[in-house]
């Protein structure tokens, strides 16, 4: 029987051509991006696992995903799927190891990667999840503050004050870790970037 | 410091500043189309995941085998007698269909991937019908951790499941979302293959002391085969009691990624316990999540 369905639906369906060809051009624009974010909370082969759920929750809702967003879409994919993972394991604590190592951990791949500062990386395994993950957004995805606020699903005001706040405790970790101070300056919280 | 500054003191330390290379799609296309030909039952990623009915094989975490095993082989008994023994097939229909007690199972899975440690899978699993129910508690060891999970469908209509996991022993996350009511116990494949007349009877062989009928599946054609290395996966084979037709084993094969590359999984599957406890209220309390009394019951975060 040939009937159209919802790829993602659960009738077991094979789903049509065109919505393979969509995934697959889904996956060709935005697999590197998304496993770059992966990568950079998680060793190399947690990161390729992520990386394909991920890209199978793509699947299942293909037809939800706003074709001029899906790379922040998919990133808060990313982000669920690896909260839901450090929920019952370990892995905040390889996290923030992870974090704090000086370079990535299958070093050598990326031989001319721009190896970070230990005292960032410290400073950052220090906070929370919630500041770190906001800064991170911003910082090492290079989202905007609007593009943060959906993956963090929350409202960018929100989002504002939060930010206030992580670059404080940021700065303050920052300090503790033997960085060289520098002074908070007071700021607006709902200040743009 | 501004925000901006604080932001590019941020990004000085990223460990990962260029994307790097995907891998590549294949393996997932294989795992889509095995996905979209059996799916693992929503209900079943709940119990196993705690989260939202899901159609994800996990990869790293409660790929319990018996799911992974529906998932991967896809299979369906040929169930003709090959060399004009019993209706091999017909008899195991007969002993794997639920009757109207509580079905009781027990299986130790184990999935090996070359380089890599094996996971395995320890389930314990209740199941009754009319109306349906299920409670599946879970111990997975992946060599380095071990992930605990309890579930418990208690209706299907309205929807309502509970899961637990010792990882937040705290919390029982209940669901509403619509449960797959056709495929929620781990021999539910071997029924449907059963059902579809597809193995062969490839012998008979002796494990742990008992007789037992070898089966070799075929696979149904599919628009991506499941290749590895230009050629298809092994074809599942499974053994059955030579007196009770019930299930002892299974070993199938599925298409993993390792590094990115294509690997050949094998799931063994073994089944410790196999019986229809009567419907009395004693083994009916079975289909119930275990008693947590630290634990809370709350409402299913959202997820992808």
């Amino acid at each position: 029987v040939s009937q159209a369905c919802n790829p993602g639906a659960a009738c077991g369906h094979i789903p049509s051509v065109n919505a393979s060809e969509h995934f697959e051009a889904l996956y060709s624009e935005h697999a590197r991006a998304v496993l770059a974010y992966t990568r950079r909370r998680c060793d190399r082969s947690e990161a390729e696992d992520v990386l394909a759920e991920v890209f199978l929750v793509a699947w299942r809702r293909l037809e939800s995903i706003p074709p001029h967003d899906a790379r922040v879409w998919l990133l808060g994919v990313a982000r669920r799927v690896l909260s839901n993972k450090r929920r019952g394991t370990a892995r905040r604590a390889a996290l923030h190891s992870r974090l704090a190592e000086s370079q990535p951990r299958d070093g050598g791949v990326f031989p001319d990667a721009n190896v970070g500062d230990s005292h960032v990386l410290q400073a950052l395994a220090s906070l929370d999840e919630g500041d770190r993950e906001l800064l991170l957004l911003l910082g090492w995805e290079q989202l905007d503050r609007y593009e943060a606020a959906r993956v963090l699903e929350i409202r960018p005001g929100t989002l504002s004050v939060r930010l206030h706040r992580s670059r404080r405790r940021f700065a303050r970790a920052l300090a503790a870790t033997g960085h060289p101070p520098f002074a908070i300056e007071p700021t607006n919280t709902m200040e743009t970037q | 410091m501004r925000t901006a500054e604080t932001i590019a003191l941020v990004q000085s330390a990223n460990p990962i500043p260029l994307d790097p290379p995907a891998p590549p799609i294949e393996p997932l296309l294989a795992r889509l189309d095995r996905s979209a030909r059996t799916p693992e039952s929503p209900l079943r990623a709940t119990l196993r995941t705690g989260t939202r009915p899901s159609r994800i094989p996990r990869l790293g975490l409660a790929v319990a085998a018996i799911a992974a095993l529906a998932i991967a082989i896809t299979v369906v008994l040929a169930g003709r007698p090959s060399h004009g023994g019993p209706d091999i097939a017909a008899a195991i229909a007969r002993a794997i269909t639920p009757g109207p007690g509580v079905l009781h199972i027990v299986t130790e899975t184990e999935n090996t991937v070359a380089g890599a440690p094996a996971r395995k899978t320890h389930e314990e699993l209740w199941s009754a019908q009319s109306p349906r129910r299920l409670h599946t508690h879970s111990v997975l060891n992946t060599g380095s951790e071990t992930i605990e999970d309890e579930g418990a469908l208690l209706s299907v209509s309205p929807p309502r499941t509970l899961s637990w996991s010792a990882s937040q022993p705290d919390t029982i996350t209940e669901s509403t979302q619509p449960v797959d009511a056709t495929e929620q116990t781990p021999d539910a494949w071997l029924r449907e293959a059963v059902n579809d007349h597809r193995a062969q009877v490839a012998g008979q062989v002796e494990i742990d002391g008992r007789h037992a009928w070898r089966l070799t599946i075929s696979r149904p054609p599919t628009p991506h085969p499941q290749l590895l290395e230009g050629r298809e996966l092994p074809a599942p084979t499974v053994l059955v009691d030579a007196n009770t037709y019930d299930p002892l084993e299974s070993v199938a094969y599925a298409l993993s990624s390792t590094g990115g590359h294509p690997t050949l999984e094998t799931i063994t599957t073994r089944y410790l316990a196999y019986e229809e406890l009567p419907a009395t209220s004693a083994n009916e309390a079975q289909l119930q999540l275990a008693s947590h009394p630290a634990a809370k019951i709350t409402p299913e975060p959202p997820a992808g």
